[in-house]
């Protein structure tokens, strides 16, 4: 398979959409729960 | 022992579900429908018994003959009246066991299979924690109880009572064979129907293992997990009937058969009956049934069978207030009991605010549900995949009606979606079906050997395992010692069901005593003693432009039945007035208080604050 791989300049395109959803989801959900996130795992303990 | 009680709801549940499922297989037969897969002729026969036990829930309550008696004849005879059809059981079995092998010779698929099978397993020990989501203690399970309890009649105070729909009877009957386990135990039923069904359709355009791969996705998205566990709410029987709908009108077009054009309407009008916004399913499925077949007879058998499974709840609305879809056209058709504060708070609660109107905000939406999810009725809910995997849709086409159908259904129920209510939570049915889409287009370009996509398209998905997981432990931690019985139901409802404290403290401080107790909390599933919602952004009764002036508020409690005025931190802003009024007068006076520990804002934030609550009784009219 990897004979015939083929990289366009779209699939970089693909990949930094990717990433970009990626961060901005995860990010939100670290902002909304981070206290509790951070309570779960005892990490932090103010 | 709470645990044995567990095994034993969940067992029930099968047993109903088993039920459902033989008497299904025998309506299918004499329909002269069959399918090669004994999984879809499963998920048929359970969809069209369980879209037809609503209808005969719903006509029994209205008919004032619901009870754990008439349920047990009705299960009885759909038990009898299968017959022969029992045999499906064998069959699925037998195709179980023949599953199990083409997954073993997988390491992947096996490996994906037992994550589901052990997910599945924890989901319904969660949902046998007692009840304690706030949609569902506010209306969900309330509306159905009170029924139950006083009798089928409009409950004005709680205006989203108006919104049970078809689904809900299905909790109605838990209730009414005696346990709101029962009840949360077929809403998780609904749950594994769904994924059975989102997997059935998978396999249509995918691999084993890429079928297995969207299906533990589904199961580990927090909205689908917190939906078919402990939010008590039904609206996770949508997704089943929605893309079992989309699968019969499919295999319609396919056969040129009008039965399966009507299964596959009954299944949507049982899906619509739900929630009003989920009425695009059907009409969309018409519309694409009379253009891919050109036939008349099609799009209106499929119609005429949806409004048999769906247009209950309207008919009873319009009958109970003149507005089949009360309140949002009482306006124009029941304006001698229009309430503008009520109805502006709804409006407020079910659409985008002013800010998020226009044309450039329409183009945001798509982006902003999943990334900003908290202010779009929470998008961030179903996770980020269908949004990251959106650009490769184009790769997800196939030339056959089911891929023209379950595109046509979904892009038709989000774009009303995006032209209305704004409100993710609304897309739930369809998710099933967008995230099939999407994954049938990253397995098509993993397989075109570009590995960039490839790489992108894996890490994606480990990294929302990961995160799945995670969300998941930190929800099954809450939730899982209650339903295993490990801990207690009543330590559990103190700890986690909102506005329990206050409920329990007024419970014990009224017991026994006449009239009726007004309350500005939302959640009133667990009080045991006659209530009226008195929060005016909740309550149709409450008008606060009619009850400005002390007087008229007093004649408002009297006339009400209202004995009791349950103060819990202040009154909500439009009465206050009045009712400082009454209390400076001594019409209002304190009879008992204490301090609860409560949540605020959204309980998965575990924000606490203390809560004073003070018992006002009304002074009781003079000879």
């Amino acid at each position: 398979m990897m004979k015939n791989a083929r990289m366009r300049p779209v699939d970089g395109l693909f990949l930094l959409w990717v990433i970009a959803v990626n961060v901005l989801y995860y990010h939100q959900f670290w902002t909304q729960f981070a206290p509790r996130i951070r309570a779960f795992f005892h990490l932090w303990h103010s | 022992m709470a645990f044995l009680s567990a095994l034993g709801w969940l067992a029930i549940v099968a047993l109903l579900g088993i039920v459902a499922v033989v008497f299904g297989a025998r309506v299918l037969d004499l329909l002269g429908l069959n399918t090669s897969c004994v999984l879809e002729r499963v998920l048929y026969s359970a969809g069209i018994s369980f879209a037809a036990i609503q209808v005969a829930v719903h006509g029994l309550i209205a008919a004032g003959w619901l009870s754990r008696g008439t349920l047990l004849v009705l299960f009885a005879l759909m038990a009898l009246i299968a017959g022969k059809s029992w045999k499906v059981l064998g069959e699925f079995a037998a195709a179980g066991v023949s599953f199990c092998t083409q997954v073993k010779q997988s390491r992947v698929a096996t490996v994906l299979a037992m994550l589901i099978v052990a997910l599945l397993i924890s989901d319904a020990f969660m949902a046998m924690a007692p009840l304690s989501g706030s949609d569902a203690s506010h209306y969900h399970f309330t509306a159905p109880a009170l029924w139950l309890q006083h009798g089928f009649h409009p409950l004005y105070d709680i205006t989203l009572s108006f919104a049970v729909g078809q689904s809900h009877m299905l909790i109605l009957l838990g209730l009414a064979l005696g346990s709101d386990h029962i009840s949360l135990g077929l809403i998780f039923l609904g749950g594994v129907l769904s994924a059975a069904t989102l997997y059935r359709l998978a396999r249509e355009w995918m691999s084993l293992e890429g079928s297995l791969t969207v299906t533990l996705a589904f199961l580990l998205t927090p909205m689908i997990f917190w939906q078919m566990t402990v939010a008590g709410a039904p609206d996770i029987w949508m997704v089943f009937y929605c893309t079992l709908a989309i699968l019969a009108a499919a295999r319609g077009i396919s056969t040129r058969s009008v039965r399966w054009a009507l299964v596959s309407g009954f299944l949507a009008g049982a899906a619509a009956g739900s929630k009003y916004p989920a009425w695009a399913i059907p009409v969309v499925l018409c519309l694409l049934l009379l253009v891919e077949t050109r036939s008349l007879r099609f799009a209106s058998a499929s119609a005429l069978a949806a409004l048999l499974g769906g247009i209950w709840p309207l008919l009873r609305n319009a009958w109970w207030t003149g507005d089949p879809v009360f309140p949002f056209l009482s306006h124009w058709l029941a304006p001698n009991n229009f309430n503008p504060y009520t109805f502006a708070s709804i409006l407020a609660d079910t659409h985008p605010s002013a800010n998020h109107s226009g044309f450039i905000s329409l183009i945001e939406y798509p982006f902003r549900l999943v990334l900003e999810g908290q202010r779009f009725g929470v998008g961030h809910y179903y996770g980020p995949l269908v949004l990251a995997f959106a650009p490769l849709l184009i790769f997800a086409y196939r030339p056959t009606p089911l891929f023209r159908i379950s595109a046509g259904v979904w892009a038709a129920v989000f774009f009303t979606n995006v032209f209305s209510s704004q409100m993710a939570r609304f897309l739930l049915p369809v998710f099933a079906i967008a995230l099939v889409l999407v994954f049938s287009g990253a397995e098509t370009i993993s397989k075109k050997g570009r590995p960039l996509l490839r790489i992108a398209c894996a890490a994606t998905i480990l990294v929302f395992f990961a995160f799945g997981a995670a969300s998941y432990a930190l929800y099954a931690r809450d939730f899982l010692p209650a339903g295993l019985g490990i801990e207690s139901r009543e330590h559990f409802l103190q700890r986690l069901a909102p506005n329990y404290q206050e409920v329990s403290f007024i419970n014990s401080a009224l017991q026994g005593k006449p009239g009726a107790a007004m309350v500005f909390f939302r959640h009133v599933y667990y009080l045991r003693v006659n209530m009226m919602d008195g929060d005016p952004q909740s309550s149709w009764s409450v008008d606060p432009e009619k009850l400005l002036a002390p007087d008229s508020m007093l004649a408002f409690l009297r006339k009400s039945d209202v004995r009791w005025v349950i103060r819990t931190g202040d009154y909500p802003d439009a009465l206050r007035e009045p009712l400082r009024a009454l209390e400076s007068s001594g019409d209002l006076r304190p009879t008992a208080s204490a301090v609860a520990n409560d949540f605020s804002g959204w309980r998965v934030e575990g924000e606490r604050v203390s809560v004073p609550v003070q018992i006002l009784e009304v002074r009781p009219q003079g000879p």
